[in-house]
């Protein structure tokens, strides 16, 4: 009789999980077209000339220069470049899960509980968010977050390399998608991802421009054109990009690296030259800048230097 | 002033910390620049996105803040195997430079190394700068790296011969010969020479 309960239990359980059907984030965003271009039309229509012609030009800007930038630090980006592929927070856990298999430091049986015990000791307070947004979709754990950007050096606030992908690789991701604001922060609420505002903040590759004029309307007369790269992607905000393709290391276009950063690696270098006292951790600093540095010369590919001001 | 630790990027040497009661940022090279006040909302961001870690220090002083921050970059450097460069491929990282770089390396070289007389410095710079790509394709930048080394060489050579040359009374202290005669002066010297003692004692 016990044994019948516990297999009831489990049957309840397994159809629980069945019938809870996963949204498909892509889909979403393909729903959502139509209702962007409607509000695109509206801004324009409420317009005067003159605005309408600098809301033209913003578009264009917009096709013309969209494209994925990621922002990290040394080590993930050496990662990037060694793996040959831009790992999420899941599959670095699991990478490293099947390192530890297979050095048999850990049994294959226990890896699913290894990475989640992992997952929670990573990002804590900040578990939650995460696997709920990861989990309310399918292939959520496949996501890749990374940010619109059309010139700037990203959200160098997280790391002052800013890793831009190359447009032609990303207009063959079958899968894509943008969201007005950061997913985790702002769409996840009492345990759940805040579908009706999510619905409306979502947009596919072809309505990007539409969504960025009518998060930015406001700003979009004070800011000049030159600005406008900084203004879509900064440290204070950003449109977020997901997709769950691979973006593998050889979709790089360049690297831009913030001058700040630069310079002072420059100036370590320059009391190094004169014969002044450069801390240990400053020559480790420069050595691995010019790990880096020959590691993407070595894959062709370019850098250049971005004043954050 | 206590400085508490709320995550770190410890590969990166980068750090939320909080000090009086206000979120910042700390960034490596650690200047004033480099402390940016922040949000909880990034902080969020920076764990649950990038490589940011929670961690639970205090100290009591940004030195030691910074010092805990380049130990554990050091640390993390190590355990990935990296050791401490050698000279020459230290330097070879100006390979990496850009133009505002290089020019700056010049300006050091010219307008603060040789007029202290740092000329091996100046020189060492230049001559590091001519072999480069970039400078040999800029005939301005390699122009003035020459120059450069020309204006040490040259510096050297008459530094040579003032020391080789003997120097008159007069250029040697041309104030005190506008107010003194010469024998005047001699007699001054000699009584200093024999004294040991520039000023009387106790006036």
């Amino acid at each position: 009789m016990l044994v019948n309960k516990s297999i009831l239990v489990y049957h309840i359980k397994l159809n629980t999980k069945m019938t809870k059907k996963k949204n498909n984030l892509f889909d979403l965003a393909e729903k959502n077209s139509e209702y962007l271009q409607n509000q695109y039309k509206k801004l324009n229509d409420s317009y005067s000339e003159s605005q309408r012609a600098l809301l033209n030009d913003f578009r264009e800007t917009l096709r013309e220069k969209w494209t994925l930038s990621v922002n990290m630090s040394d080590c993930p980006l050496v990662q990037w470049l060694d793996t040959g592929q831009f790992m999420n927070i899941h599959e670095l856990k699991e990478s490293e899960a099947n390192e530890l298999i297979n050095i048999g430091g850990l049994d294959s049986s226990e890896k699913e509980s290894a990475v989640e015990r992992s997952l929670k000791k990573r990002l804590k307070q900040f578990y939650e968010a995460r696997t709920i947004l990861d989990s309310a979709f399918l292939n959520g754990n496949k996501f890749k977050y990374t940010a619109l950007n059309i010139g700037s050096s990203g959200a160098s606030r997280y790391g002052a390399y800013c890793i831009i992908i190359e447009r032609e690789k990303v207009e063959q991701y079958n899968t894509l998608v943008f969201i007005k604001e950061d997913s985790a922060i702002n769409y996840v609420e009492n345990q759940q991802v805040e579908l009706d505002r999510l619905n409306h903040d979502i947009s596919n590759k072809s309505c990007i421009p539409f969504l960025a004029a009518i998060k930015h309307k406001i700003d979009l007369e004070t800011t000049s054109l030159d600005q406008w790269p900084l203004m879509i992607c900064n440290n204070n905000g950003y449109i977020e990009a997901i997709t769950s393709e691979d973006i593998l290391s050889d979709h790089i276009k360049c690297v831009r690296i913030t001058k700040n950063f630069y310079n002072s690696i420059f100036n370590s270098l320059k009391r190094y030259f004169i014969g002044q006292k450069v801390s240990k951790e400053r020559l480790y600093r420069m050595s691995f800048f010019k790990h880096i540095m020959s590691e993407l010369k070595k894959r062709g590919i370019q850098w250049e230097v971005i004043d954050e001001n | 002033m206590k400085i508490k630790f709320i995550a770190v990027a410890p590969y990166d040497g980068w750090a939320f910390i909080i000090k009086d009661e206000h979120l910042y940022l700390l960034r490596p090279p650690y200047q004033a620049n480099d402390l940016i006040e922040s949000s909880e909302k990034d902080l969020a961001v920076a764990i649950s996105k990038y490589n940011f870690q929670e961690c639970h220090s205090s100290f009591d002083n940004f030195e030691e803040t910074i010092n805990f921050l380049e130990e554990k970059y050091i640390k993390e450097m190590e355990k990935l195997g990296f050791s401490l460069p050698d000279t020459g491929e230290l330097k070879s990282l100006i390979e990496y430079a850009d133009e505002d770089i290089l020019q700056d390396f010049l300006d050091k070289a010219e307008k603060e190394l040789i007029p202290l007389r740092s000329l091996d410095a100046a020189e060492s710079i230049a001559l590091e700068l001519i072999q480069l790509e970039n400078v040999k394709k800029n005939q301005t930048m390699f122009k003035r790296a020459i120059e450069i080394i020309k204006k040490c060489q040259h510096e050297r050579n008459e530094l040579k011969r003032l020391l080789k040359k003997p120097i008159k009374f007069s250029q040697k202290y041309p104030n005190a010969i506008k107010m003194y005669t010469k024998k005047s002066l001699y007699e001054s010297m000699n009584y200093i020479c024999s004294t040991r003692q520039l000023l009387p004692i106790g006036m």
